[in-house]
């Protein structure tokens, strides 16, 4: 009775370690901040650090409350850019219009978020993918609404939004963030604000005390769109127009300040004022290294060392993976010393018998029909959609297609870049990962080998092999992230694309320099009989990729490890230099594209990967992969390859704007997820 | 049958899980007021019927009455607002929720219908928990934080808290022990006197006695006995939850050949964390060493510590007489070593459902049929298929994924990976769970084969009776510690479950190494 009556008055710190974290954290920037400046922290410096930092603290808040239900949202940032390009769009001259203004912009987060949740939460779909998608197509839509910045606010909503609310003490930017912690307070204290707690930590348990979990996800990803909404209408009243890319850095930025502020990735536990303290902290952190002159290329290098830090920070303790790693690596060490290794014992036992070709046994074989058939009903929807669109080619550019080799070979020569990126990817994905560094590992890699070459082919020869390997190396600190850390995949690889966009910033100095050789020209665009040189790379290229995942135990350890780690582990597989492998293997081609891409324009650009995130996991499902892993092969990967290539080339005829491909492919992923899922 | 009109029946329920019938024209009633024992082997189908009965699973066909109405339990909700209660074996309570919130969960006292008044509910926590005995529970305490006994009781006091009519409890006594089954004895009879009907499900006779007044007797999804509690004798029910005798089915034990050769496998001491602490063991040549104990108590921990999946923070093992540190299982199936494992739940841990049966084969031993750095597949098929004809194995399943298999065949590719590997010492934690009876039998024979041929076998099995009559000694563990050794001529089901509830044994069989 004595240890019970401790345990009731006992302070549950395990609970709130995440946020007094957060809060200390949050006081140690404040007080660096308030060291560098010259003149100490008037309320000017405070009023506008809450203004800038409003709309990252409430997309923090939205995707704190998806997180918390058990998803994740990588819509955010495209959501927000609707938002914003939908506000500096309506015509708001009257009050009415302005309050129509914020309603739509309200009511748009709110239906990026109920699509998102529709398709989470009842078509069971995982929340990573199905956001991935809707960031496209959400992007396409806005892109349509408004294809270049511009637009106009009214300024009584900016006065309203960033102005003061008591003057001189009290900025409006504070009350609105306060406002969107209220409203979450209160949703906490209803039904369904438990529930959300409850789905995200345990949805069996939920659903067994009557829950409805798919009603409370669904609603989860709602409420968090609302939230995104704000934040987009935030923006609009900040900068008085519109940008639609204004809520790409968001994404990155809005992970960064959950985990900051101690929400775990995987539901069930966090809260929202813990992302708020987690937002602000972030501001300040951009705003000392502007105050430190610091170039602000840094920002998104300094964003992804904080993410990893936050999460390896959150996920130590006796049970995490980093300290299991270690504790290994000494067991192996003293054994090794010791001389009784696995490896050194002599039992005088050995199991190896002779391989034998047992005769005949193999006329038995079933034809190859019978052996492949499942596996062709993943593959062949994307290679009959190829055959379909090549005809509807022909059809729109009224010339000779479907028997030209000239069609075939330019069409070769497009899709090597996804041809090869579908090997990285599709390697990652089949192991049960996610590759989301591809665009700036392409953009960082492509842009290092121009510099690097200066046009000049015997730069070429060492200039290739580094830019690869430096591709290699980024896909081992990816490996490495999910491997020995234990760290999320797309928390890894998204803080590493932040990171890689700031050095590639860094290493141009913001206009990348540099153009290929004449032989990285000749191979993308010159001509060897009638074919142009990179299509004989493409065929080695496929024939590699095959055996690489069909006969080699690198290949076969990649499909247990995505069928199951712990079967792989328990039958003997090394899944951690598996996983490294595959992630290695996804920078490698990465980087490979980045050199190809430079060879085709001529030149690196900064973000010349940007176009290749989305498409990179597109042709891996459309070819019938798994987007969960364990299923798929390189075949029906290329088949997706061609089949969204030759859909870039049949809509490059047409009068269509271009963001309508970001859509289409949004949509194509979804519609593949859907039909070609594990029943 | 019974003197009250039935406040549930259920009748002609079947259940398909893809290949595998769980429940076969089964059938059960159960009178208002009336504590009515559901028993049964694992496996037998009580725990789908429980599912059924909480609308958490759909029966392919039967009809449920209530009171007489026809009833469609298509949801928890739907079975709830029946008046149907579950305390689950796999506890609900949401470990990130507080106590208060979890026994009110879906059910909280609100305001103005939307907000949740927290007073009141940890008002209506407190008071609850009081009245069942259970006061000294923090009713702000994270669920996480409690251990497991204490969520059992948690379990147990929401399903009583929405005053049901029906009470269901799953399997609660696996978590219980000693005063803990007195206070659910209490429970259950406050229950039964408010008129509601509890339905208990359990394999331990003596609760069943104690508690009950009525049984009904599972096996292989159908029910096949129901009797006033103590009108059958216990040899009467064991008969019926069996269903034939028993020994019949196994194979013929071997004497071992104990020629004085160092152990294929010893451990010296093992400790791994707090859940195994210094077990020794000798496993000969030929040996089929059985492993006892209830869920818990460091079964598995032994199993991965020997197998290298789990790091041993103290002591180590011999293989052939040798010390050998073991990083992980990769090092286990090395030639030298020569450990296989089958482990506990085959669809996450021994197959890969979606790669087809050469795969899932050949997995271990990719290295050998390497040619010019590349698997010769020929030579990797005609290989798997030996070991296929050696387990018995659907044909088909060479080129089929293998998750489209029954229970049977999927523990038959999923031994059969181990044959191919030669491994001399096969470590099968539970290889029965969940197959048919024809296959059991079927893995019976291959373990006494396997040891015939000069392998040796460490079984861990949840059905004693298997231990009982396949091996030749068997080790009893409890919390974490081996307390018991039986040799073959004193392997009695009796013994076994009395060390294994932790009663100290000072009969025949001696303390482990005396």
């Amino acid at each position: 009775m004595d240890a019970a009556a401790g345990q009731r008055i006992r302070f549950n710190f395990g609970k709130h370690r995440g946020l007094i974290a957060a809060a200390l954290v949050f006081a140690a920037m404040l007080a660096v901040l308030v060291v560098i400046s010259p003149k100490g922290l008037g309320y000017y410096d405070l009023a506008s650090l809450a203004t800038n930092g409003a709309p990252l603290a409430l997309a923090a808040i939205g995707q704190t409350i998806i997180i918390i239900a058990g998803g994740f949202d990588l819509s955010a940032g495209a959501a927000i850019s609707l938002v914003n390009a939908l506000v500096a769009t309506t015509p708001q001259e009257t009050a009415t219009g302005q309050i129509g203004a914020v309603a739509l912009g309200l009511a748009a987060g709110a239906a990026v978020g109920a699509l998102n949740g529709f398709f989470v939460a009842f078509m069971r779909l995982q929340s990573i993918v199905v956001t991935l998608s809707t960031m496209f197509v959400v992007r396409g839509v806005t892109l349509i609404v408004l294809p270049d910045p511009g637009g106009s606010v009214a300024e009584t909503l900016t006065r309203l939004l960033t102005g003061a609310a008591i003057p001189g003490i009290l900025p409006a930017a504070a009350i609105v963030v306060a406002g969107g912690l209220l409203l979450w307070a209160l949703v906490k204290r209803t039904r369904f604000g438990t529930a959300v707690y409850a789905v995200g930590s345990d949805p069996e348990a939920a659903h067994a005390v009557g829950i409805s979990t798919q009603w409370t996800r669904f609603f989860a990803f709602v409420l968090g769109g609302l939230f995104y909404g704000a934040a987009g209408v935030f923006i609009g009243a900040q900068t008085g127009s519109a940008d639609p890319l204004v809520g790409d850095p968001l994404l990155l930025e809005t992970f960064t300040a959950v985990v900051l502020g101690g929400t775990l990735l995987g539901g069930g536990r966090g809260g929202a004022l813990g992302s708020v303290i987690g937002a602000y902290t972030l501001t300040m952190m951009i705003n000392i290294l502007l105050a430190l002159d610091v170039s602000a290329y840094y920002s998104t290098i300094a964003e992804g060392v904080v993410l990893i830090l936050a999460v390896v920070g959150a996920s130590l303790g006796r049970e995490s993976v980093i300290v299991e790693s270690v504790r290994r690596a000494g067991l192996w060490m003293r054994a090794r010393a010791e001389g009784v290794a696995a490896s050194q014992v002599k039992t005088g036992l050995s199991s190896e018998r002779s391989a034998s070709r047992s005769n005949g046994a193999a006329a038995s074989r079933p034809p190859w029909l019978d052996r492949n058939r499942e596996q062709l009903s993943h593959i062949l929807p994307a290679y009959i959609a190829f055959v379909l669109v090549v005809i509807a080619t022909q059809f729109v550019y009224s010339e000779n297609i479907v028997f030209s080799l000239k069609y075939y070979n330019s069409l070769i020569v497009l899709s090597a870049f996804l041809g090869i990126l579908a090997l990285g990817q599709g390697s990652v994905i089949l192991a049960g990962g996610l590759d989301l560094s591809v665009p700036w590992t392409i953009g960082f890699c492509g842009i290092l080998a121009a510099g690097l070459i200066q046009g000049s082919n015997a730069a070429t020869i060492w200039a290739v092999p580094l830019a690869l390997g430096v591709g290699a190396l980024i896909g081992f600190a990816n490996g490495f992230g999910v491997a020995m850390l234990g760290l999320p995949p797309i928390v890894v690889t998204l803080a590493t694309n932040g990171m890689l966009q700031g050095a590639a910033l860094l290493y141009s100095n913001g206009t990348p320099s540099g153009f290929a050789s004449p032989a990285l020209k000749w191979l993308m665009t010159g001509a060897l009989g009638r074919l142009t040189p990179v299509v004989v790379l493409m065929a080695v290229f496929v024939v590699f990729a095959v055996t690489l995942l069909g006969r080699t135990v690198f290949g076969r350890w990649i499909y247990a490890v995505g069928n199951s780690p712990r079967a792989s582990y328990l039958s003997g597989v090394d899944v951690k230099s598996t996983t490294i492998g595959v992630y290695v293997l996804s920078g490698f081609c990465a980087g490979l594209v980045g050199v190809l891409l430079t060879g085709f324009s001529g030149q690196a650009s900064l973000g010349m990967g940007d176009d290749f995130l989305l498409p990179s996991i597109a042709v891996v499902i459309v070819g019938g992969t798994l987007i969960t892993g364990g299923r798929g092969n390189y075949i029906g990967m290329l088949g997706g390859v061609l089949l969204l290539t030759a859909l870039q080339t049949l809509l490059a005829g047409t009068t269509l704007p271009h963001s309508v491909r970001d859509i289409i492919y949004g949509i194509v992923v979804l519609v593949s997820v859907l039909a070609l899922r594990d029943r | 049958m019974s003197e009250r009109p039935p406040a549930i029946s259920v009748a002609g329920i079947r259940k398909n899980y893809g290949a595998t019938v769980a429940l076969d024209d089964a059938s059960l009633a159960v009178a208002a007021g009336t504590v009515h024992a559901l028993i049964g082997e694992n496996g037998a189908g009580k725990s789908t019927m429980v599912k059924i009965l909480s609308g958490l699973v759909q029966p392919d066909a039967g009809e449920i009455r209530i009171d007489g109405q026809l009833r469609t339990l298509d949801s928890p909700r739907a079975a709830q607002s029946c008046g149907i209660q579950t305390a689950f074996q796999e506890m609900t309570q949401v470990r990130d929720l507080t106590v208060t919130q979890n026994l009110l969960l879906n059910a909280e006292p609100v305001w103005g219908a939307v907000f949740v008044r927290r007073r009141e509910a940890e008002r209506i926590a407190v008071a609850h928990l009081e009245s069942l005995g259970l006061g000294f529970i923090d009713p702000r305490a994270e669920v996480r934080d409690l251990d497991l006994p204490v969520r059992q009781k948690l379990e147990i006091a929401r399903a009583i808290l929405k005053k049901p009519k029906l009470l269901l409890l799953d399997e609660p006594t696996s978590t219980l022990s000693g005063r803990d089954i007195d206070w659910l004895g209490r429970i259950i009879a406050q229950t039964q006197a408010s008129g509601a009907a509890v339905i208990f499900i359990s394999h331990r006779m003596p609760e069943v006695n104690a508690f009950c007044e009525y049984l009904t007797v599972f096996r292989n999804g159908r029910d096949v006995g129901f009797a006033r509690v103590g009108d059958l004798s216990e040899n009467e029910i064991v008969r019926m939850i069996i269903g034939r005798s028993l020994s019949a089915t196994f194979p013929k034990r071997e004497p071992t050949a104990r020629n004085g050769d160092a152990p294929a496998l010893s451990a010296k001491g093992i400790s791994t964390g707090s859940r195994l602490h210094k077990a020794s063991f000798n496993l000969a040549t030929g040996e089929i060493l059985g492993v006892s104990g209830l869920q818990g108590m460091g079964m598995q921990e032994l199993f991965l510590g020997c197998f290298g999946a789990t790091p041993l923070t103290a002591g180590h093992i011999e293989v052939n007489g040798k010390k050998v540190v073991l990083m992980s299982p990769r090092d286990a199936v090395r030639a030298n070593i020569g450990l296989s494992l089958v482990p506990e739940d085959r669809k996450t841990e021994g197959l890969f459902l979606k790669l087809d049966g050469l795969k899932n084969i050949s997995l271990p031993v990719l290295g050998r049929f390497i040619r010019f750095g590349l698997i010769d597949e020929k030579a990797e098929a005609a290989s798997v298929r030996e070991a296929m004809q050696t387990v018995q194995v659907d044909k088909r399943a060479l080129f089929t994924r293998a998750g489209a298999f029954s229970g049977g065949n999927q523990q038959k590719l999923a031994i059969g990976k181990w044959i191919l590997t030669g491994g001399r010492v096969m470590l099968m934690y539970d290889p029965t769970r969940g197959v048919d009876v024809g296959t059991k039998h079927e893995i019976y024979v291959l373990i006494h084969e396997f040891a015939k041929s000069g392998g040796s076998v460490l079984l861990f099995s949840s059905e004693i009776p298997e231990l009982v009559n396949l091996c030749h000694r068997v080790l009893v563990m409890y919390k974490g510690a081996i307390v018991l050794e039986l040799p073959a001529e004193a392997l009695e089901e009796e013994t076994i479950i009395r060390a294994a509830l932790g009663e100290s044994v000072n009969s025949a069989g001696a303390m482990a190494d005396a």
